[in-house]
């Protein structure tokens, strides 16, 4: 009796030392798998020391917007003789990278800070892909309508017209190093042109290169 | 003969260690450890016609390599309140070796009438 028992316990005991081990085994996979997976964390706008990629990054954007803008006050482009402000159009800026961008990101800065420049103000009634904003001339239909007061409707000849057009295009440029290694390169080109002469008052030019792996794709 | 040499030797030393350099308590070097090299020669601030700040910093990189630096400018205006704005950024430049390095800016508006630089090494 007493040796069948000690059997039992000893089967016992081998079958939990080997689910133990099994448990064991697993636990640590799985924590090996937790352990490498990234963790997703908020980028520090203000101090970002990320590696750099070989594609467009927000930093680029803000490189290139805030040297034109600086570019722009420093030439005194934008001072309008007499004071008072410009009107500006936006008109196209052209994406010819191999990379999806919207280049409303890159004029939007610079519209922000040329806006907060008091130098310049934005109108977007017109604009090179039509109007940003249909309201204002979708507004203007209320004319005909009985239901709106018409004190309250937009006049006709009340709209500015613009002094001021902002076109531009973004230009990739690959070049292979050697066999393992790539440079990329963006520039990023701007001009303010008056409408009234058709004369480019200022044009800037922000060159953006990167080298890195070939197996880094840069779009 | 005897006094006046020892003398005139050290007047000599005195005045290769004398190296021109100004403190502005604008301009501020981050990390003591690397900018030793480094000095600040003029801070020069003007107002332009249209009524913009104009900063001209400038400095000497008396260290035997090149230095790949970072400053960030914040704009303050009459009140000395903070102007938020997208010129407030780490922008690069280079500090050669042996060699003066400078940089300039403008401010975003004419609200400005003061400013603070931070200066460090580019690390990425």
């Amino acid at each position: 009796m007493k040796t069948s028992e000690s059997n039992f316990n000893e089967v016992e005991f081998g079958f939990c030392f080997e689910s133990f081990i099994k448990l064991s085994f697993l636990s640590l996979v799985l924590f090996s798998l937790v352990g490498c997976a990234t963790k997703t964390a908020n980028i520090d706008m203000h101090n970002d020391q990320g590696q750099a990629v070989m594609g467009l990054d927000y930093r680029d954007f803000q490189k290139a917007a805030g040297e034109a803008v600086s570019s722009m006050l420093q030439s005194g482009a934008v001072n309008k003789r007499g004071g008072g402000r410009y009107i500006l159009a936006i008109s196209r800026v052209v994406n010819d990278t191999m990379q999806r961008i919207d280049t409303r990101q890159l004029i939007k800065k610079i519209r922000v800070q040329l806006l907060q420049s008091g130098k310049v103000v934005v109108t977007t009634a017109v604009g090179g892909n039509g109007p940003e904003d249909h309201m204002a001339m979708q507004a203007r239909q209320l004319r005909e309508s009985d239901e709106f007061n018409q004190k309250t409707v937009a006049k006709k000849g009340q709209m500015i017209a613009p002094d001021l057009s902002l076109s531009g295009r973004i230009i990739q440029r690959v070049v292979t190093i050697d066999s393992s290694t790539q440079q990329s390169e963006y520039y990023f080109q701007l001009t303010l042109t008056d409408i009234n002469t058709g004369l480019a008052f200022w044009e800037g030019e922000t060159v953006i290169g990167k080298r890195g792996s070939s197996n880094s794709v840069a779009w | 003969m005897k006094f006046v040499l020892p003398f005139l030797f050290c007047f000599i030393l005195l005045g290769c260690s004398m190296k021109q350099m100004v403190i502005d308590e604008r301009v501020s070097f981050i990390d003591a450890g690397w900018n030793s090299h480094l000095r600040l020669t003029n801070v020069l601030s003007t107002v332009s016609d249209d009524g913009h700040l104009r900063v001209q910093v400038t400095g000497f990189n008396d260290g035997s390599s090149y230095q790949k630096l970072q400053y960030r400018i914040q704009w303050l205006n009459k009140s000395g309140l903070f102007i938020p704005t997208i010129l407030t950024r780490w922008v690069d430049f280079p500090a050669f070796q042996n060699s003066p390095f400078n940089f300039q800016e403008i401010a975003p508006s004419t609200k400005a009438t003061s400013f603070q630089i931070l200066i460090r090494e580019n690390v990425l």
